[in-house]
This record gives structure tokens, sequence and C-alpha cells, in this order.
């Protein structure tokens, strides 16, 4: 595959991966170059099959968005890789979106699945994974400390791992 | 193995943020190839001859010479730092060792002073250190973050993906000496735990490798995790501790006082995230069935004695519904102590007593005044001791007797303004904390400090001399002047002359998009 292919081809997939993880919308662009112009320097695409280059694009497209994390600030880049780090994959990387209306049936699956949980594990759930707020917004919001939102979401997860995880099908790949 | 959890995060993760239209994408495409290809035409004319594989010639050497001058950047960062001005309140009985985890990136020597996150406090006085959310005192008795690093098995697993490589040294205070415990090739995410009877530490650590030639870092997939441990001492070897059978992960949370058993969580036999113990005189590991199949480990961690771990269950997957268990380190065998269903958040441990937090209704509401504190005694557990003063606990420790009993409980209280609020996008409440002491021998209280429109985060530890707690605290005034910072600060705060100085100011601030 030469190099122009491969930029198509594996465009989309960086892009979206520096959108989700919550890269500045003006630095998105500029990071995604990076991505490309370091495959293009370190790597001979002729001679790589399409799955290796993608999975090359995502390795690279990690170190970048890591190196752009750190140019934000010691204490912002300890709070997202505290918040978003772990939920990073391959597998994450070639998935691709939910339209909006199985969005929003995953999200009724997800209140559904909470709504049995104690009162505030369903807010730090729902805090965490559907409102997009990070673990000191939530604590801030709950008036409850950073470790008790850790605590009550290690509870959630661990519950929804067994309820909510097994209820829902796997998602389609590209 | 990771599949069941990164399939849950990824689809959790998915709901966050709005999706992203196909136009944007596209548009970004076209713009972004433009650029690139011009940058590509730019490159091709300053390096006319270089062929794509070129660095993959000069990687040994690269990577050397960057290896040495991160060594030699470290260690002259550290010794040179100015370090921050501490309370007179936290000097105590030595502390020989503080550890300390560096970061370093590996590709760049500018990013050195960014990805440093650990600090030492005062090394003349001893204080503490601070690792990015962990803290600990090398002596054992202070460590902020007993579970907060427990939740998500596989982010040691994919921290080393991302490309930095985390050691952990120690640093003789007195002699200013720096060793390295970590072995070379291995990186880690926590400072782990301390035995400072053996001077051993404990920590979790996985392979950190470049594959290729290029800048891109991968993990060794088949080896994700490993706990290590070793003395603190130069020339120590690290020794490795062996995954049991379907285990790809484990974490140290506790020694044993006599630093013999080591009690770990582990990763990857179910769900439910059962409990090991390793032996350093058998050098085995025993993996401790949970009492049933509904229940798994909630809070762990705290030894009655040399043999004798203590950890609730949490039963039936209902959150705040633990019940508490003794679990022998020779047989690895449970034994529920009481029936009383704690509803906790958090529980320590004093002579034969158990101290525990607990909701009024078993169901933790927004509002603090829910939760009280209780205990039991280990030998008569069914009785349970009830202290209806405690209203409004956020955290709570005690000052202990010679013997170990607890003679008062000093815990802090928040109570929310209502009407008061500082911004309306979290509408973040305004309240004050006390700090109060409950004598136990005729159950009175006393408020030791009254803190106005301040939040007290929570109660770390004692100092060295048993004089003072150090403590996080988030003052209104400075936590949220605008919706862009949020502030913590560190206090040590002497319960017996009440005074209270900073222990560390402007220690945790952070910038918001």
């Amino acid at each position: 595959m030469d190099f122009e292919s491969a930029y198509h081809a594996n465009f989309k997939l960086v892009y979206r991966f520096l959108y989700y993880k919550d890269v500045d919308k003006g630095d998105i662009e500029d990071l995604a170059q990076e991505v490309f112009f370091r495959l293009y320097k370190k790597y001979d695409c002729s001679q790589m099959e399409a799955e290796h280059i993608t999975k090359t694009a995502y390795a690279i497209a990690r170190n970048v968005w890591l190196e752009w994390l750190r140019t934000q600030g010691e204490k912002r880049t300890l709070a997202l890789i505290d918040d978003f780090d772990y939920v990073d994959s391959y597998e994450e990387f070639i998935q691709e979106e939910l339209p909006e209306d199985e969005r929003e049936s995953e999200r009724e699956r997800l209140r559904a699945c909470i709504k049995d949980l104690n009162p505030t594990v369903q807010k730090v759930l729902t805090l965490r994974y559907l409102e997009d707020k990070t673990r000191k917004e939530t604590a801030a919001i709950l008036q409850i400390t950073e470790d008790q939102v850790h605590t009550y979401q290690k509870r959630g997860v661990a519950y929804l791992r067994k309820h909510f995880g097994k209820t829902v099908p796997p998602l389609s790949h590209t | 193995m990771f599949k069941p959890h990164i399939n849950l995060h990824t689809r959790l993760a998915r709901f966050r943020k709005a999706p992203l239209p196909s136009s944007i994408v596209s548009d970004a495409e076209s713009r972004v190839w433009q650029n690139l290809r011009q940058k590509m035409a730019e490159d091709t004319l300053m390096h006319p001859t270089q062929t794509k594989n070129h660095s993959f010639f000069f990687f040994p050497v690269i990577a050397t010479s960057l290896v040495l001058a991160l060594a030699a950047g470290s260690y002259t960062y550290f010794l040179s730092r100015n370090l921050p001005t501490t309370s007179t309140n936290t000097t105590g009985p030595s502390i020989s060792m503080v550890l300390q985890s560096e970061s370093s990136e590996g590709r760049s020597v500018k990013t050195i002073s960014t990805s440093s996150y650990g600090y030492v406090a005062n090394p003349t006085k001893k204080s503490t250190s601070f690792l990015g959310i962990s803290a600990a005192y090398a002596d054992g008795t202070f460590d902020s973050s007993d579970y907060s690093l427990t939740e998500f098995g596989w982010k040691t697993y994919q921290y080393s993906n991302t490309g930095a490589q985390a050691h952990i040294t120690a640093r003789n205070l007195v002699t200013g000496e720096v060793t390295q415990i970590t072995d070379s090739a291995d990186t880690t995410e926590t400072l782990g735990k301390f035995s400072s009877v053996t001077q051993i530490l404990a920590y979790e650590t996985s392979p950190w490798s470049k594959t290729g030639p290029s800048q891109v870092q991968a993990p060794d997939f088949n080896n994700p995790c490993t706990v290590k441990y070793s003395k603190i001492t130069p020339g120590s070897s690290p020794i490795s501790i062996s995954n049991p059978t379907g285990v790809y992960c484990m974490r140290p949370i506790s020694w044993s006082p006599d630093g013999r058993f080591l009690a770990l969580t582990t990763y990857g036999i179910s769900n439910s995230e059962p409990l090991a113990i390793y032996d350093t005189t058998t050098r085995t590991t025993t993996v401790v069935q949970n009492p049933t199949d509904n229940a798994w480990p909630s809070i762990t961690g705290g030894w009655l004695n040399n043999t004798t771990l203590t950890s609730t269950y949490n039963i039936n997957d209902t959150p705040f519904n633990e019940n508490f268990y003794t679990i022998n380190a020779l047989t690895a065998k449970t034994t529920q102590v009481s029936n009383e269903i704690l509803g906790l958040t958090s529980y320590k441990i004093a002579g034969s007593t158990v101290y525990y937090t607990k909701t009024l209704d078993g169901v933790l509401n927004i509002d603090p005044a829910d939760v009280t504190i209780h205990s039991f005694s280990l030998n008569n557990p069914t009785k349970i001791t009830n202290y209806p003063t405690t209203n409004g606990t956020t955290d709570f420790t005690f000052r202990l007797t010679s013997g170990g009993d607890a003679s008062s409980i000093i815990y802090s209280t928040f109570k929310d303004l209502g009407d008061k609020s500082l911004y309306t996008e979290y509408s973040f409440p305004i309240g004050d904390s006390t700090i109060q002491e409950l004598t136990l021998s005729d159950n009175t209280v006393k408020t030791l400090s009254t803190r106005k429109d301040t939040d007290i985060l929570s109660i770390l530890g004692w100092n060295a001399a048993n004089d003072s707690i150090i403590l996080t605290q988030s003052p209104a005034s400075k936590a949220h002047t605008d919706e862009s910072t949020e502030y913590t600060e560190y206090h040590a705060f002497n319960v017996t002359s009440n005074t209270d100085t900073n222990l560390i100011t402007d220690s945790y601030q952070m910038q918001k998009n």
C-alpha cells in the first residue's frame, strides 16, 4: 500500500482517536499531521500489510497524544491519564462509531442497569460515563472526596461488568 | 483476557462525547493532507539522501545517549531541586528513606521536568514524598492511596504502552544517596508497599521496551504485570512473585507486621478479584478463595497480627453491603467476624477494636451528615458501639495508647451551608469543616478546629512524632475562585496544641480545559 492510500485508510481512525482523547479542537489536525509525518518518515508503507500500518498508526497516535498531553501541564496530565487512559486500546482505535439512536439505546441500557444501585453510585457512574465529568469534578458535584468517587466507581464498574457487560452484544468492527 | 474489561470501558467511553460528524473528518482529512504533502516535500529537500531506516542504525547510539542523559538529568534534578517550605510541626523521628518515583519519557531530554512527578516536601525534616496521586512515608505509616489505585488492573499494562518509563528510587534523606530499586528493563506505576521492619518494598512492574527502529514502544503482551520486591538498599536484587494460574496481574496491598507475608489483589481469575497472600519464607503465593460466590474483596489491608489479615467482602453486588472477615495467612482460610452489614466507606483497626463508618440507612446520600462512626470488638463482634456525635464524618483517625488501643477518635466533619454556592456549573456548595475529638473513656466531644468555607478532604495519617495529623483541605477562597482551577492544600495540624500550618502549599492545582 502506498503512503497516500495508507493515509486515507487510517486518517479517520487517527482523527477519531484524538477526538475521543479530548485533544483540544485546534490541536487535533496538527497532531494528526504529526502522526502521519512520523509514519512517512519512519516506515515504508509499501512493504507493510494494511493491518500492520493501522497498528503502527495507532501506536504513533498514542505517543503523539501523550506528548501533547505532557504539554498541557503536569496536573492536567495526571488527571487525564488517571481518568481516560484505561479506556484506550487498539480495539477501540478501530471501532466504528455507534449511530446516535444506538448510542441513546446504550445509554438507556446503562441507566436501566444502574437504577437499582445505591443513589450515590448511580450519580458517580452517570457523571463519569454519561456526562463526561472527571473524577475531580464528580467529587466536587457530589461533595465527596476523590477517593470516595474512586471507591464508588469501582463498585459500580464491578457491578456493570457483571450485569451491563453481559447484556450488550459486541460492537461491530471495521 | 482483557476483552471483557476493555469492551465495557470502550462502550462507556463512547457515551461521553457527541458523535463525530463525518463532514468534519472529511474536511480535516483534506486540509491535513495538503499540509502533510508540503511538509513531506520540505523534508525531502532538506534531507534528500536520507533513507527511511537510517534512524534504525543510529538507534542504539541515540538510545544509549538518552538513557545516560536522562539518568544524569534526573539525578541532578532531584539533588538540586528547590524544595518547598514545610511546617515545623512535621519534624519528628528520622525517616531514613523516602521513596519516590521518577518518570522519564525516554525520547526527549526536555521532557524531564514535566514528567517527574515525585518530590520531597522537605528532606531535612523528613516529611513526605508525593508521586502524582500516591504518597508514602518510607516507614510505612503513611500512604494516602491505599485503595485508589486498585480499580483497573490493566492500567500498568496500558501505561507502559504510552512509551513512558517510570522507576522507583529510594533516596536517603541523610546522605542524599539515591538508589534505583526497579530493574532497568521494567516500568512501574505505583510506589508499592513498604515494610519498615524488613526495609523491603513490593511493587507492581511490567516490562518496558522499544519495538522497532522508531519511537513506537510497546509492552510485552505475554507478560503484562509482575509483582517484585526488593530491599531499598544499594546492591539489592528484586525478587519476582510468579502470578498464580489464571492471574495476569497482581498488586501489593500490605505487608504483615513482621514483613513475612504480603497481601495482594489479583486480576484475571474472575471479576471477583480474589486476594492472594505471598509467603516470603516459602516464596509461594496462595489465592484466598472468596467466602461465597456472591462476595468479593472490597476494602482490604489491615493486619491484626503477624498472621491475620482483615478484609471486608462486598456481598451480592450491592454497594455498601459489606461484611467483615479475617483471613489466616498460613491457611488462606476466611472467617466472617460479624453479621453486621457495615455499609461502610472505610474501616480502621486499633487494638482489638474495628472502627468503621456507616450510613444511617445503609444508603449514602449526598449529605455527609448521614455518615457516622461505629465500632465493634473482635472479641464480641455482635455488640456494636454507636457514636452518634460523629455525624457528618468525612474521615477519621485515632490517638493510640501505648498498647495500641484508641484513646480517642479524631474525625473531620463537613456541614453544607446550603444557600451558598461558588459557581453554577457544578453547584459546588460551600460549607464549614471541623476537626473533632471524641474521647472514648467518657464519650465527650471536643472541637479542635473549625474551618470556615473549607472542605477537609481527607486525613492522610499522623506525622512520625504522633502529635500532628496530615490532612488535605480545599478552602473555598482558593479552591474555586473561578471555574478553571481546583486547589488542595496539605496541612499538618497539631492535635495537642491545636495549631495548624501549611505543610505544603500550592500542592495540587488542576487547570481544566
